[in-house]
């Protein structure tokens, strides 16, 4: 007790002192100081500052205020302004535009920088005086709670009992009597059942987007049962066709694109696996809280979903939806890069799957909603512990398999294998000094110098595979095996008959999956030096780290490629960047050997290494330093030279130390120096290569090893040649190590605020990551979003199903649930479907199945009085007029003429070029005008070369989610529609087909109302289509089959076409 | 000046319903009136003068060296050769291959009544030196290409927002029916970033630019495939009847209706497209005030947009944007070659503009029509390798012409290389502010709802350059 008080004397007389000090000298100068800041300092700030940085700004910049020391030292977003006497606070840094440009409009002079420099050299002198209040501009507080508490969509969903309602006789099913209850609310009718032929026509263009075939729509006609309906839509929610029209509509959300978009439209290679995932998926109606959790995390699960026909990890490739953005190649600033594509990549997750708009709190927090900048920053961790690869989604799981098989092989057979080179080394030393064979090249070995491992407890090691924990094991696939190799373990390299010794535990790719390939397709644009295929699950990851020094070297054994991953930049294109990637060949791969890669460019910043062999080079990865490499330890630094000995006797002591150390290492007892180590694997690999010559002595330990390894290649080749070898890629996420990122002041990529630790929103709930989580944590993530308990996914999803229905969402703005978004018209009705939803499994064919069941939507579009009550038809009055999207006008203008293929799934076909789609990174080739009769959404999609006809018809440019398309109305539409090849094309052979079948005038009208509109032509309208085929042909105006042709071209344009009722 | 000197289509889809269709021409003919697809009052209402009517951006793609051009820097000369890192502090560049500090190949000299110091690469613009309003204080956010083309044209660096010349066309709509408000000339290059950066991003697509080409089919689908026109007369009667047959059953509903007075508009575009382009009736003396039959390929494309320029400004469409013609070697991005490309693209450019301002003020269209020229940045004062220039969002030059702006006049101020801007520092939101702001608009009060946020071309940012408005 008595020390602390004499401990806090001291202290306070150090600080009486030091503050006596000061005053003293204040007391000399402090007028003259004052007067200085006065007539010089203060004019400064007020004049060129005081707009932003005070309390009359309208609105205080950067959080910094100037206009009262106190706040000067306190700072703002980027900390202190001034520092005393310090020259390089932030504010002399920013008037003299160093990082900041203050004031932002013009430089100050030379003479009143030097003035703000002076006023900090002498200690920022100001005047006693109190701070000045704020004008009474806006400041709102950020209030979560009250946010929270504030506004629906953070509420538990509502089970809302079935309302009562007055009108007998119209509902079907619970959802119809939520509508019909709003409606008698506002004092509107349901309207009468739409006629059989339009809702035909509607439920095929809202399941399938295609037209009945004229066959169909027969048997439907001719189907007197009670339950047609209901059997029709069984038959279409089971129809293939359902996940293509589907499908669309989800690809809409994740901004779906086959290539990169910006300067060059770069290949996104494989993008289509996910489209054809999509599809799989609804077709298969995978529960939706599945499907969510795999685009987030699917990677990532214990058990992913394989494909029941050829086993394939359908799971994996939903990650592909975190990638499917814009890539910029050579960005001068990649760390600004990777948070603009953060930045999308949340986006997009946020609008999909929780229907809220959290990128509005990159800057600030939300304006409107309970989310903060917090919040998203928050984010950034799981995206920054893990990265974009080329997953070999086919052979995912056997080559597990496979991996683990291998695995047991090793650990039956070269326990065993090692134990007989022990012998046969033990042998060898018992007789070593007859055996000169042998003396002479270990006596060589022995002296060589080996570029030996730093100590771990070297502050610059950032990866050591010595001493990492399986925490820290990261790989593309399983070419490195489960685990590192451990210390004097063998590898054995059937086909080059070879077997290496790890001299310490070591990272090393396994010998077994040199006949690996991997293929991602057709390449229409790809500039990217990263060979994506060439490290496809046969790469070695570490954990991320900082780069320091600007140098790393890499101990490693073989031949490899080395990729720094710096703030996730791997589009390597153009001038910037390319020395991320470097390449270690054409080295002796019997030796160790330190290397070094130059990455000044990326000093400070944390990175990830992805190293893989090159071609079938053997590959061992030691370690991974900070620096320059250390130079080789020689054999001279062991002291084993004894002058009272012959040469001969020292040569045969050293290798004597050597196989003694290699026998410690075989028996795994630890060689405590590391290039002892290297020394004694080196040897034991030279003496089981020469065993032959050295084993005149030994035949018994010989033959042991000889047929330890014979059995051993024996069982691995026949378990080599099934494997998996080839694999197509998919696009996709793997993790890497555990990392946060920092909230970003303002959203400034340069200014780093607080640590932003990975958690889910708190509106949810606080939740930070569990601290036992290896790895991103995205699993855990996708479980916080699809876990029934929280309100949000049901609701969007049930809300986006009810809007392509239905023709308007409950919330109409589907995207945006957030303040700034439209309130439910019927939130009774949303929550009792997002129930009904997670009940029924997240079945989503269900949720449509019992939409499309309901009286709500069997209703006829007829107009009647309820219109002027209800004229944005809020509450479902009547059925919408819904148009095509653009998608649906090209299939069904293929429909009608025959020439649609419905085969399923594959490479995009190539784009249609027509003369104004020009620009960088345009396909050396056009595709064919057709689109080979594919549906729409297997034609190629390119950023840059979007096709006119779709993006006309308002499919959305792919940069974020969008769940609701325009419906614009442009000349550019029609003229489409009267001038495009495409629609000539298809009128042509239209015509051809109507004229090859047999049939009257008017039958072949009726076929092609019937094949258009799904219904035949009223009498007039065939008079009126007879009266038009007849006087061309009459007065000659044109051929039978140009008049046939004119006919369809009419048909196509007529309304009802892009129309449905 | 507008439509209503615009010669009536010898035949025309109006009369036609009129005359053969009772109650459906007359239907059709109401919505035509009511909604116009073109044409037709904006989104906001004008909060200021309207000084521009209408907006010709010369944009020049690429990047034009500041210092090159209309920023004229003798001490650049002096120290040419030197290491820059001695005098300055050195940004990253994208292609990280900095050379010396490299004076301009060109000489400056005094033009006009102002005294403007233009650059020999644009003797003929420099004999109007006393229309341009020189902004030597331009900045960008981006050093790359695509970025800055967004910034430049959405005033957002990434893809899909929508182009100024949507906000524009949106927010005020246009007073030309037949063509549409957002017209875009390509001279043949289409900016990084691809026509994204004409793109209407989440407004509705009616104001997307649309792509005219100055010679050829200049719009896609805008020529009928017909031998004969009156073919596409037949299917219009028969499809005009049709679709009355299928308004009787079903009733009427706004959008098909719509839909229908849709194919009005694309029938008239089918006739106003072809008289746009069709350039017969010019005079010589126009011809060769603009450059249209001078040996230079490239100068000829660029002449032709120009005159189209005027004539789209005279029809009343609310914002043109010319795009550069290929000229051999590289748009004005001269990594290289400084010289021989930089010379290349003046050469094409430089009398059809002189040529535009010319037509423009005798025909006295300039004071109501703004003309921007701009790249999407500048070039460093120091070379790349050995005889080019890098990128340089630090400082450039742009200039503004017509439109309410004060003409004879330099703007703020780089530093000087011609590397930073030290006085006078206006941004791209800046800029954007400005035009809306001669078009009669408030930037802060030009908002669309979308994705939860009032979106804004200026985002939150922007001022209103006062000083440059006569």
């Amino acid at each position: 007790m008595l020390r602390y008080f004499l401990i806090g004397v001291y202290v306070a007389c150090v600080l009486l002192l030091s503050s006596l000090h000061y005053l003293v000298a204040q007391d000399t100068s402090a007028t003259d100081e004052l007067t200085f800041f006065e007539k010089q300092v203060r004019p400064i700030l007020a004049e060129h500052c005081y707009e932003c940085h005070s309390a009359q700004a309208k609105k205080i910049q950067a959080g910094l205020r100037l206009d009262h020391i106190d706040l000067i030292r306190t700072g703002g977003d980027s900390g202190p302004a001034i520092v005393d006497r310090d020259r390089e606070s932030v504010l002399l840094q920013a008037v003299r535009y160093e990082g900041f440009e203050m004031p932002p409009t013009a430089k100050l002079t030379t003479e009143e920088i030097a003035v703000l420099e002076k006023w900090v050299d002498i200690g920022s002198p100001w005047p006693k005086e109190s701070i000045p209040e704020m004008g009474t501009h806006d400041n709102k507080v950020f209030d979560m709670q009250q946010r929270i508490k504030d506004h629906w969509v953070w509420q538990a969903r509502m089970h809302s009992p079935l309302p009562s309602t007055k009108t007998a006789n119209w509902s079907r099913s619970s959802l119809d009597v939520f509508v019909l209850a709003k409606l008698e609310q506002n004092q509107l009718h349901p309207n009468s059942e739409a006629d059989r032929a339009t809702l035909v026509r509607r439920l095929y263009l809202d399941l399938l987007g295609l037209p009945p075939t004229t066959g169909d729509l027969q048997t439907i006609v001719d189907d007197d049962s009670p339950d047609w309906y209901e059997r029709l839509v069984d038959r279409l929610m089971a129809s293939p066709e359902l996940g293509v029209r589907w499908g669309r509509h989800w690809l809409d959300l994740v901004r779906y694109a086959e290539s990169r978009g910006h300067e060059f439209d770069e290949d996104i290679p494989a993008a289509y696996q996910y489209r054809d995932y999509v599809v799989r998926a609804i077709n298969q109606d995978l529960p939706y809280d599945r499907f969510v959790t795999e685009q987030i995390a699917g990677d990532l699960l214990q058990e992913p979903r394989l494909n029941i026909q050829n086993g394939w990890n359908e799971s994996i490739i939903g990650t592909g939806f975190w990638h499917l953005g814009e890539m910029v190649h050579s960005p001068v600033d990649t760390r600004k890069d990777e948070t603009d594509r953060f930045d999308n990549m949340i986006d997009v997750f946020s609008k999909s799957f929780l229907g809220l708009t959290v990128t509005c709190a990159r800057c600030h927090d939300h304006k409107f909603d309970a989310i903060s900048t917090a919040d998203y920053y928050s984010l950034y961790g799981f995206l920054q512990s893990c990265d974009f690869r080329q997953i070999r989604f086919q052979t995912w799981a056997s080559e597990r398999t496979a991996a683990r098989e291998l695995d047991t092989l090793r650990s039956q057979h070269e326990p065993l294998t090692r134990q007989n080179v022990q012998q046969f080394l033990k042998q060898l030393l018992s007789r070593l000094p007859e055996n000169a064979n042998a003396i002479e090249p270990l006596q060589e070995i022995a002296k060589k110098a080996f570029a030996a491992p730093l100590p771990p407890e070297h502050a610059l090691v950032r990866v050591d595979y010595r001493s990492s924990s399986l925490g820290q094991w990261f790989t593309d696939g399983v070419a490195f095996g489960m685990r590192p190799r451990q210390a004097g373990q063998i590898s054995l390299d059937c086909s080059n008959q070879r077997v290496a010794v790890a001299p310490f535990a070591l990272a090393e790719f396994d010998s077994a999956w040199t006949t690996m390939s991997s293929d991602h397709g057709p390449k229409i644009n790809l500039l990217s030096t990263i060979p994506e295929t060439a490290s496809a699950g046969r790469a070695l990851i570490t954990p991320t780290f900082e780069v320091t020094s600007g140098t790393l070297s890499y101990l490693i054994r073989g031949n490899c490629q080395v990729f720094a991953v710096v703030d996730s930049h791997r589009l390597v294109a153009g001038p910037l960047h390319g020395s991320t990637i470097a390449t270690f060949g054409g080295a002796d791969i019997n030796t160790f050997r330190w290397v070094s890669h130059d990455l000044q460019r990326y000093r400070g910043k944390r990175i990830h290494l992805e190293i893989w062999p090159i071609e079938n080079s053997p590959l061992m990865v030691a370690q991974v330093i900070d620096g320059a490499p250390p130079p080789a330890v020689e054999w001279s630094v062991e002291q084993v030279a004894n002058p009272a000995k012959t040469e001969l006797e020292q040569k045969l002591e050293l290798v004597q130390r050597v196989l003694l150390d290699a026998q410690s290492l075989l028996a795994g007892e630890p060689v405590s120096e590391s290039h002892r180590a290297m020394r004694a694997a080196a040897a034991t690999e030279w003496c089981v290569a020469n065993r032959d010559s050295l084993a005149s002595e030994s035949v018994n330990a010989l033959s042991g090893i000889r047929n330890c390894l014979a059995d051993w290649c024996q069982v691995q080749k026949s378990l080599i040649e099934r494997l998996p070898n080839q694999s197509m890629t998919c696009p996709g996420m793997a993790d890497g190590s555990g990392e946060n990122d920092f909230v970003l002041v303002r959203g400034n990529h340069e200014n780093l605020g607080e640590p932003a630790p990975r958690r889910f929103l708190t509106a949810f709930g606080d939740k930070p990551l569990p601290s036992d989580i290896v790895g991103s944590g995205r699993l855990w993530l996708a479980q916080q979003i699809a876990d029934s308990k929280n309100p949000q996914p049901s609701r969007v999803i049930a809300n986006r199903v009810w809007h392509h229905l239905i023709g308007r969402g409950i919330v109409p703005t589907v995207d945006d649930f957030g303040v700034l978004g439209e309130r439910p018209s019927n939130l009774e009705l949303l929550d009792h479907l997002a129930n009904k939803l997670i009940e029924h499994d997240w079945s989503v064919k269900d949720l449509m199945r019992s939409i499309v069941l309901s009286q709500s939507y069997r209703q006829s579009s007829t107009r009647d009085q309820d219109e002027e009550l209800d004229a944005q038809n809020i509450w479902l009055h009547r059925a919408n007029v819904k148009r095509m999207e653009g998608e649906t006008i090209r299939d069904n203008l293929l429909a009608s003429a025959g020439s649609l293929d419905l085969q399923q799934g594959g490479s995009p076909v190539p784009a249609y070029l027509t003369d104004f789609m020009q620009g960088r990174g345009r396909p050396g080739g056009s595709g064919p005008m057709d689109g080979n009769g594919r549906r729409s959404i297997y034609l190629a999609v390119r950023r840059n070369f979007l096709s006119p006809f779709m993006l006309t018809f308002d499919t959305p440019a792919p940069f974020s989610a969008m769940g609701r398309r325009n419906q614009s109305n442009v000349p550019a539409q029609s003229l489409i529609m009267l001038n495009d090849e495409l629609v000539r094309e298809m009128s042509r052979r239209w015509a051809e087909q109507v004229l090859k079948s047999p049939g009257t005038d008017a039958s072949r009208i009726d076929s092609m109302y019937r094949s258009a509109f799904a219904r035949s032509p009223t009498q007039r309208e065939l008079e009126t289509a007879l009266k038009f085929i007849r006087s061309s042909i009459d007065q000659q105006l044109s051929t039978e089959q140009v008049a046939w042709m004119e006919l369809a071209h009419v048909i196509f344009t007529v309304k009802e076409f892009v129309f449905y009722f | 000046m507008h439509c209503g000197r615009f010669q009536p289509a010898p035949f025309s889809r109006r009369d036609m319903l009129l005359r053969t269709a009772n109650g459906f021409g007359a239907l059709a003919l109401a919505s035509l009136l009511r909604e116009k697809s073109f044409g037709g009052k904006g989104a906001y209402d004008l909060q200021f003068p309207q000084r521009a009517k209408s907006v010709i951006f010369l944009y020049m793609d690429g990047g034009p060296s500041q210092v090159d051009t209309f920023d004229p820097k003798p001490l650049l000369t002096k120290h040419n050769g030197e290491e820059p890192g001695k005098l300055f502090r050195v940004e990253p560049t994208q292609f990280n291959n900095n050379g010396r500090m490299l004076g301009s190949p060109w000489q400056f000299s005094k033009h006009g009544e102002s005294g403007l110091e233009i650059s020999t690469l644009f003797p003929h613009v420099a004999q109007h030196a006393d229309k341009l309003l020189v902004v030597r204080s331009m900045t960008s956010k981006f050093p790359e290409h695509t970025f800055a083309n967004y910034f430049l044209h959405t005033g957002n660096g990434l893809q899909g927002r929508p182009s100024m010349g949507s906000w524009i066309t949106y927010g005020l709509g246009s007073e030309c029916d037949e063509l549409p408000g957002f017209v875009v000339l390509n001279g043949g290059l289409i900016p990084p970033g691809g026509i994204d950066c004409f793109g209407s991003g989440f407004l509705p697509a009616s104001y997307q630019g649309s792509i005219l080409r100055p010679s050829g089919q200049a719009l896609a689908n805008v020529e009928s495939r017909d031998a004969d026109p009156s073919f596409q007369r037949r299917r219009l009667e028969l499809l005009s009847e049709l679709d009355r047959q299928v308004i009787d059953q079903r009733g009427n509903f706004d959008q098909v209706e719509s839909a229908i007075a849709n194919y009005e508009m694309a029938f008239r575009m089918q006739q106003a497209v072809p008289q746009l382009t069709d350039i017969a009736d010019e005079t010589q003396g126009t011809r060769e005030l603009y450059g249209l039959d001078v040996p230079n390929e490239p100068t000829r494309i660029f002449a032709r947009e120009c005159l189209l320029a005027r004539r789209l400004v005279e029809r009343g469409v609310r914002f043109i944007e010319l795009t550069c013609p290929s000229v051999g070697t590289d748009r004005w991005d001269q990594h290289s070659g400084l010289v021989d490309g930089h010379n290349r693209n003046a050469l094409a450019v430089d009398q059809p503009i002189a040529g535009l301002l010319a037509d423009l003020e005798q025909r006295g269209l300039l004071d109501s029509t703004l003309v921007v020229w701009s790249g999407e940045f500048g070039r460093t004062p120091f070379a790349q390798g050995s005889d080019g220039r890098d990128h340089n969002p630090f400082a450039f030059t742009c200039w503004l012409a017509g439109g309410g702006t004060r003409g004879g006049m330099a703007y703020g101020e780089s530093d000087e290389f011609g590397y930073k801007v030290i006085r006078d520092r206006v941004e791209m939101h800046d800029l954007h502010a400005t035009m809306l702001y001669l078009l009669g608009v408030d930037h802060t009060k030009s908002t669309f709802r979308w994705g939860g946020r009032d979106m804004r071309l200026t985002d939150v940012h922007g001022n209103i350059m006062h000083d440059w408005v006569a």
